[in-house]
Formats: structure tokens, sequence, C-alpha cells
């Protein structure tokens, strides 16, 4: 309950989905380049064992489709882009992100995190 | 981590530690894990130390699980019932495509008998049926098996209800003169009639199973832009409404005008089960072979969905 730590990741998981989400939408990626592309940003601190349960889910929930693609090296990968409903979904979260994070900056601009 | 694990080593781990997820949630996250796995350490060399590290990155095999759990939590992912009375399971949330799917054709959850996607008892699940009759794996399923139906394949399917519906309208057309005023409406075991109701509304109310209801579906359907595999299951389901509407249309005319009777009547009822499981069958299989065929050409088939 008063562990910070463990709540800083419950809201992360949320953004990590909303990441996924924004990063198929310019096209179709395998699970370990998500995870590269991800993992570059400091602040989102995914690693593979948070990102593909959530490729589970996502697909669970009809937001991403996968297809198996030849690959140039080794065994065909599975591919991951976005459903349609995915699409919808993501202008949805989008927009409320937006708002969220703005709401809260305004608020926390107030707060002197120092002490 | 302890001990080094290999890749099997792991997965073996994690599917132990989800232990009392329903068994198709399990492999299918374990499936979905190999996958990205495998691809992951091909990229990173594919050697040895490849294996080490991707498996490394994972975190604890505990701690997966933990997460997969957490993800899966939610209602709407599980293919369980919303409660139950006794003992049966009830759901009356609206139901969708994708949960009548997930009950009637799962081929990864080994239950044949599934909680209904409306109302109370059970349903059969065709796909359980068809990996036990060795006709697909468990694991065809995992790739939304009616996305990738070509459209003739879908207007096939959608012309099976029509065809029925047309056929009902024809029978009942042919022999409305024919009929008395009150014709039956209920049958007992042995096929006698025990309960008779109005012509108009009888023969009304069947032909509108049988014909308009797919239509007015199907009109509904394409307003509203569903998905493959909505309007594939639709066709399956409104196939098997309009085939039941057939036949006991034709009961209800043979044993008004021409007297017949019998038992039999129940294993023609029975038997329609057998139409929508063959569409199942045949378009699921349609399906993935698409998918299979057009896996390889990555660049080429890339759509827009």
């Amino acid at each position: 309950m008063g562990d910070p730590d463990s709540r800083t990741s419950q809201f992360r998981k949320g953004a990590v989905e909303l990441a996924i989400l924004a990063l198929l939408a310019s096209g179709e990626l395998y699970g370990a380049e998500i995870v590269d592309r991800l993992a570059v940003l400091p602040g989102l601190a995914v690693t593979s064992g948070t990102v593909y349960p959530l490729l589970g889910r996502l697909k669970k929930a009809a937001l991403v489709d996968s297809v198996w693609r030849e690959s140039p090296v080794g065994p065909p990968r599975k591919y991951y882009r976005l459903a349609v409903a995915g699409k919808r979904d993501l202008a949805e979260m989008a927009a409320s992100w937006r708002d969220l994070s703005s709401a809260i900056d305004l608020l926390l601009q107030g707060v002197d995190t120092r002490d | 981590m302890t001990e080094a694990l290999d890749m099997n080593g792991y997965l073996a781990r994690v599917h132990d530690a989800l232990e009392g997820v329903p068994a198709g949630e399990r492999d299918e996250a374990v499936a979905e894990l190999e996958a990205n796995l495998l691809a992951d350490i091909v990229r990173r060399g594919g050697n040895d130390a490849a294996e080490m590290a991707a498996i490394a990155d994972l975190g604890e095999p505990e701690e997966y699980a933990a997460q997969v759990r957490e993800t899966i939590g939610d209602a709407a992912v599980l293919p369980q019932p919303q409660g139950h009375i006794f003992g049966m399971p009830y759901e009356f949330r609206s139901p969708t495509a994708s949960r009548v799917m997930e009950r009637m054709w799962n081929p990864s959850d080994p239950r044949i008998m599934m909680p209904r996607s409306w109302g109370v008892g059970w349903t059969i699940n065709f796909g359980a049926i068809a990996v036990r009759l060795g006709l697909v794996r468990p694991d065809d399923v995992e790739e939304r098996p009616f996305e990738n139906l070509s459209d003739a394949a879908l207007r096939a399917a959608m012309t099976v209800p029509i065809v029925l519906g047309l056929a009902a309208a024809a029978l009942a057309a042919a022999f409305w003169t024919r009929l008395p005023g009150q014709v039956p409406v209920h049958f007992n075991g042995a096929g006698a009639a025990d309960d008779w109701a109005s012509k108009p509304f009888v023969i009304g109310l069947l032909v509108g199973v049988a014909l308009v209801l797919p239509l007015l579906s199907f009109a509904w359907r394409t307003l509203r832009g569903a998905s493959r595999g909505t309007i594939a299951v639709t066709s399956t389901m409104l196939s098997l409404f309009s085939l039941l509407a057939t036949v006991i249309l034709g009961y209800t005319i043979a044993n008004a005008v021409f007297g017949v009777e019998g038992w039999w009547i129940l294993l023609l009822i029975l038997g329609s089960l057998l139409l929508p499981a063959t569409m199942f069958y045949l378009l699921a299989r349609a399906s993935l072979q698409k998918e299979w065929s057009a896996a390889p050409g990555a660049a080429t088939t890339r759509r827009d969905l």
C-alpha cells in the first residue's frame, strides 16, 4: 500500500500499454523490436518480462493482431499489429492521457518535491 | 538468478507457476512467450550466450508468470460464466461475437461443454471436438481464425442461412392454402402434435427466423462495419437458426397436411447441429490456410485492416 515503487509500477503498466499501441500505429513489429524501442525511453523502464505479457493481453482484448512472418535469419517471427479496435482505443487513450497528464502536471507544479 | 536456465527450462517454470490458470490461457501465454523469446534469441546471435541474455532480461519465471496472471485477470479475457445458478452457469451480458467464438470455437480450451454465451446452461465448444478428432491443433485458434477469410468464403457463409430461409419461405408459400387455420406449435416426444396456434403466427414466426432474421442481421452487421470474424460467427449461428426453423416448418407442414409424425424429428433437430459444426470447421480452416499461405510474402501481403 505505502510502497511508492509498486504504485509507480501500477500506473507505468497502463502507460506501457498505451506506448505499445502508439508504437504499432506506425507499422507492425515483433516482440523483441517492441522491447528495444521502449527500452531506449528510460522513463518507461520496461523489460521483455513486462512487454510480452502485455502483448498477450492486448491480443486477447483484440486490440492487436499477430501474424507469423518469415525472417531473414532463423525461424518465422511473430509480428504484432494494431487491430481496428486498437486504433480506436489508441485515439481515445491518447486523448485522455493528454488531458490527464496536463492536469497532473498543473497540480504538481505547486508541489515541492525536494523535502 | 541462482542457476542458469535454458529456454525450455524457463518455459517449463513459467508453465508450472501458472498453475490454476485455465489450460487454454496457460498454454497460450507460454506459446506467446516462446515465440517472442525465440525471435529475441535468434536476433541476439542464436547461440547459448544469446539464449542466456534473452532469458536474463525476462526476470525470474515466477515473476513473469505473475505478470501474466495480472494481465489475464480481468473477466472479459476468460471464457468463464458470469455466475452459477443451481450448479449451472449463466451469462446475461449481451453476447459479442468474440464471446460466442471463445465458447463455440475455441480449440485452445479442452472443455467440450462451455458456459453459454447468453442464457443458462452450456453450449458445445466445436473447437475442442475438432481438436479431439485431430482436425485442428489447440494453438490454431491463436491467430484469430476467422479474420483471414476471403470475401468469397464470407459470401458463401452468408449465403447458407439466406438459401435456407428462401427454402422455408417457398415451402410456406407452396403449402399455405392447404394448411388449416390452426397449425401445430408443439410436439410431444413421439412427434405427435399436442398444442396448436394460428397459422399466420406459427408460419410467420418460422419464416421470420429462417429468412427475415438473417437478412436483418446481415444488413445491421454491414452497416456497422462488422469484422470478418463477427460476420463468420453470425453466419454460422444464423445458419443453425434457419436450418432449425426450416426443419420445424417442414415437419409442421408434413404433420398438418399429410399427417406424418414420428420421434425421428428429434434426430433431425439434433442433426441440425452438424451444419454449424461443419461451417465452423470449414471457415476456421479456410482462414488458417489463408494466413499460412500469406506468411512468407510479408511485404506484399501487408494490408491495412
